[in-house]
């Protein structure tokens, strides 16, 4: 195809009525046909269907097209489904360019359809002015290690490594604590069969310590995670046990000698543990951990192991850093309770018989605490009265806004336990909604009624104990009759809240990938991608993405392998060729490129130009911002293209227009979680996608006022939060100073923005964005041209001196 | 009413799910049969406008705060119901004779009760301090500041 002349086709779609009911998506389609090498411009109703699609490749064939222009959705949505239609059509896939007209303007402006119409055309331009200047691009395939780490060892992450070892992958199990099992190891029965939790979950775990495929490392931590998909690196920390793996057998003679007694964990602190322990009988692995707090060094367990013959304990074990390299992650870190006593109201802290779920759920297990029976903790007397109550830091703006999903089931499941072993026992669920929705749920409840437990609608505004008999008073409004009541129970079970599991933040950050607003992993796609993290090659399973009941975490844990297992499966993968190049005749070997580079891919040999290493280069732009000699171009975001954008955006109305630079992982995502969201906001933003904040060169900024923009906005990831680890920390130290600098030029300093939100601060985008439009409409057209005017001398003298070095 | 002013005050009312914190907390539904805050949250977000302001049920409520301090949902029904009461008495509605009676009380003796003779002399029996008089001029001079002073002053 003759490469001289540009011959762009733009695609406006319809999404049903999703853009058109806003959009006068003909009209945009009009606009476009004007626009310089466009050769054919059309609209339709759904361009992502068969015929959509059909029709651009009928386009390429027919109108000889070098270049196709989609108006939309998010690029996040579809742009993989079009480049592979222009593939198909024969062209190559890098030639094709997104407007974001939905997420973008139609979902955010949707009272405001005029200015949505004018909006869409501008995003139609600017990509059309990228468009002109898309180069072709061969696809960049990376090796891939045909290994699994999976994080966390709760029933997510066994089902998740058990899953992936059985298609023959080798599996790294790293698990915090001492020994695998989770939350559900320490449950009595599950819901709605109530099956034993560990007589179900035992053979698994054992079948985990027993696969060859699996190499599990409990009582370790994750600290560090470097590289990409098919090829990351993991760091794990493993701390001491004292007490050698490969010599212990679990005879427990240890513990036996052992004089120091503490309080067990596991059994919510109601029975006794010795300072040498294993969790619980079923613990794998099955080895033995010495608890250095509480331990007095009386070498007891020391003389007794060697007795055995075996000499496994060690006081002088250190902690050790194991290096693993492997293909995929899987995070199942699972859940923690909310801790009931941060509420006054609910009396837990403040009287004794008032306890947790957890705590009763112990004391029913025939193998726990108190083998089985249910005592109040005041006077260690069976209680005769017992009121469970739920939504205990759910659905509370005041702690955790959601529901949390599994409490209305252990509550019933709790309750129908005590019915079913005490027929006596007056037992009571005092709940706002009860929630049952999935299979056997619903009958389990009609089941706990049909118990004779007795349901009162409310939530209790206060609980009070009675010192003299230790009875708890229950302040509620019955609902069902809407009068207040005073009901005194012997014994309080409070259903908590199942919040982030400690850490969650910590690695998080390791892994550089987003958390949302309740603290959870956050999903790539709520509904098409649940199990996928929006990094490549990371995958959540269990409560790690947010509460779940056990049927559902162990459907996300086949999910995630499934999902890893189709990277897995290949020796090599593909990842996008947007990486970083050097031109040698331009570079002057000053090294900044080497010392930004989060991902040490430059190398420099004196006397030489620098060099990028294709395959450690992740793309995010960092070096190019910062080359002093402008002798880096990073692909399909280059300096011609992005300046094309600039000027498109700017074309008409400058003064009006706010000009933003959005990182793709977290302030683009949030823009888009906006629009899906439908806040409504004010049209002035036009949006360049940039992969991170560190990409944004200054010259940018000094251009779009120069062209005459209201104001200019750059934004990333939280610090800490930075897909590319530290691109956002090299923006701020670039763009900060500009506030200075500008306002010495004559430009007011509030006209430009620096904002970092994560992909799930949709809210936050759609209010900055109203507070800038209401700063425009504060200054006034007259001020911004005037103050650009004013700049001019400065800002041209600025961009001339990026030209000539 | 202004769209505004009414939309302001049922969107923190559409907040609600009922789950009743605020009857099982109320020290005067406790005592008093008329007021019932849970229903009064919800004839707000459902804008029965007429009953809530010309009824007695938003001058019954104590301004005691604990269903603002206890709802999860943060409704705050004690701000609401002042809100009501000056959108009632804009409109014209009078509160009950009663709740003028306490706020003329307070404003003139910077009481909301008096203080009885049967209590001073049981005071002494106990040989409690004296109460101190309140200083009425000062709240006056508060009151009048309010709308409510303007309220009184116009009855007047």
């Amino acid at each position: 195809m003759d490469s001289d002349e540009l011959r762009i086709g733009v695609y406006v779609c319809h999404c049903g009525l999703n853009i058109a009911a806003v959009v006068d998506c003909p009209d945009v389609a009009k606009a476009s046909a004007d626009l310089p090498s466009v050769v054919v411009s059309r609209d339709y109703r759904y361009m992502c269907s068969d015929p959509g699609q059909e029709m651009i490749r009928k386009d390429i064939a027919e109108h000889k097209l070098n270049r196709v222009v989609v108006a939309a959705c998010s690029p996040r949505m579809h742009e993989p489904t079009f480049r592979k239609c222009v593939e198909n059509g024969g062209i190559n896939p890098f030639l094709f360019e997104m407007a974001n007209i939905r997420e973008f303007v139609s979902w955010c402006h949707s009272q405001n359809p005029g200015e949505a119409t004018e909006k869409a055309k501008d995003l139609v331009a600017m990509a059309v002015a990228k468009a002109r200047y898309l180069q072709p691009l061969d696809p960049l395939m990376v090796p891939v290690t045909p290994t699994s780490l999976v994080i966390g060892g709760g029933v997510a992450g066994i089902h998740t490594a058990l899953d992936q070892a059985d298609m023959g992958y080798k599996v790294y199990l790293v698990e915090r604590s001492s020994t695998i099992g989770g939350k559900m190891a320490a449950l009595d029965k599950t819901f709605p069969t109530l099956d034993c939790s560990i007589c179900i979950l035992g053979p698994k775990m054992v079948e985990v310590s027993q696969h060859p495929n699996i190499e599990l490392l409990t009582y370790s931590e994750v600290t560090k995670v470097e590289g990409y998909i098919g090829n990351f690196k993991a760091t794990v920390h493993r701390y001491p046990r004292y007490i050698d793996e490969e010599k212990c057998n679990g005879c427990g003679e240890c513990a036996v000698a052992c004089p120091i007694e503490v309080l067990n964990t596991y059994e919510e602190g109601l029975g006794p543990r010795k300072a040498v322990h294993v969790q619980f009988p079923q613990a794998i692995p099955m080895r033995y951990t010495i608890d250095r707090d509480a331990c007095i060094e009386c070498y007891k367990c020391v003389d007794v192991c060697r007795e055995q013959g075996r000499d496994a304990i060690d006081f002088s074990m250190q902690p050790v850093d194991v290096e693993l390299d492997v293909g995929t992650i899987t995070v199942a870190t699972g859940f923690d309770l909310y801790d009931p006593s941060k509420v006054k109201s609910y009396g837990y802290g403040l009287y004794p018989n008032v306890v947790t779920a957890m705590e009763i759920e112990r004391m029913v297990n025939a193998a726990g605490p108190t083998f089985g029976h249910v005592i109040r903790p005041s006077d260690r007397k069976e209680p005769k009265t017992v009121a469970f109550v739920t939504c205990v830091g759910s659905r509370d703006e005041k702690a955790q806004i959601y529901c949390s999903g599994f409490c209305c089931m252990y509550t019933l499941k709790n309750a129908v336990l005590l019915k079913d072993h005490f027929p006596e026992m007056d037992v009571y669920i005092i709940f706002m909604d009860m929630r049952t929705n999935f299979k056997g749920y619903e009958e389990f409840y009609r089941r706990a009624r049909d118990m004779g437990i007795k349901f009162i609608r409310g939530h209790p505004d206060e609980i009070f104990g009675d010192p003299e008999t230790g009875n708890l008073i229950i302040s509620v409004e019955d609902l069902s009759v809407g009068k207040p009541l005073d009901l005194e129970v012997e014994m309080v079970v409070l259903s908590q809240a199942a919040i982030p599991s400690k850490g969650t933040k910590e690695l998080s950050q390791v892994l550089t990938v987003s958390t949302d607003t309740s603290g959870f992993f956050m999903e790539s796609h709520p509904k098409l991608k649940p199990v996928d993290a929006a990094t490549d090659g990371i995958y959540f399973a269990g409560s790690a993405q947010g509460p779940k009941d056990i049927p559902y975490s162990v459907a996300q844990a086949s999910a995630a392998a499934s999902r890893s297992a189709r990277v897995m499966s290949h020796d090599e993968w593909e990842i996008e060729p947007i990486t970083a190049y050097i031109d040698p005749e331009k570079c002057i070997s000053c090294g900044i490129c080497v010392s930004k580079c989060p991902y040490g891919a430059i190398t420099l040999e004196e006397g030489k130009p620098a060099e990028v290493t294709t395959a450690k280069c992740h793309g995010c732009g960092t070096c190019v911002a910062d080359c002093p000699s402008s002798a880096i171009t990073q692909q399909h975001f280059t300096d011609e293209q992005i300046m094309a954008q600039i000027e498109a955006a700017l074309a008409e109305d400058p003064e009006n227009k706010i000009l933003g630079f959005l990182c793709n992982w977290c302030s683009y995502a949030g823009a888009d979680l906006a629009g899906i969201s439908r806040h409504q906001f004010p049209t002035n933003l036009r949006a360049i996608r940039v992969m991170c904040s560190g990409r944004v060169k200054r010259e940018y900024v000094y251009e779009a006022f120069l062209k005459g923009a209201g104001m200019v906005m750059v934004s990333g990831c939280h610090f800490a939060d930075c897909h590319y680890i530290s691109g956002n920390y090299n923006a701020e130290k670039r763009i900060k100073p500009l506030f200075k600098i500008l306002e010495r030029a004559g430009i007011t300093p509030e006209r430009l923005r620096l904002e970092w939100f994560s992909a799930a601060e949709g809210e936050y985008y759609a209010r900055i964005t109203k507070e800038m439009a209401g700063l425009i409409g504060d200054l006034g057209k007259e001020r911004i041209t005037e103050e650009n005017e004013k700049a001019k001398p400065f800002l041209e003298r600025m961009m001339k001196r990026g030209d000539s070095s | 009413m202004k769209p505004e002013r009414e939309e302001a005050v049922r969107a923190l009312a559409r907040h609600c799910y009922q789950c009743g914190v605020c009857m099982g907390s109320c020290p005067v539904a406790r005592v008093n049969n008329g007021f019932h805050p849970r229903r009064l949250v919800q004839e707000i977000a459902r804008g029965e406008w007429d009953g809530i302001l010309t009824g007695d049920a938003i001058w019954l409520c104590a301004q005691c705060h604990l269903c603002s301090a206890m709802c999860p949902q943060d409704v705050g029904l004690s701000e609401l119901i002042v809100e009501l009461r000056n959108i009632a008495t804009e409109m014209g509605v009078d509160p009950p004779e009663a709740y003028i009676e306490n706020m003329r009380q307070i404003s003139e003796t910077g009481r909301l009760a008096q203080v009885s003779t049967p209590v001073v002399r049981r005071r002494q029996k106990l040989n409690l301090d004296a109460l101190e008089s309140a200083a009425a001029d000062e709240i006056r001079k508060l009151v009048e500041g309010t709308r409510f002073g303007r309220l009184l002053s116009e009855g007047e």
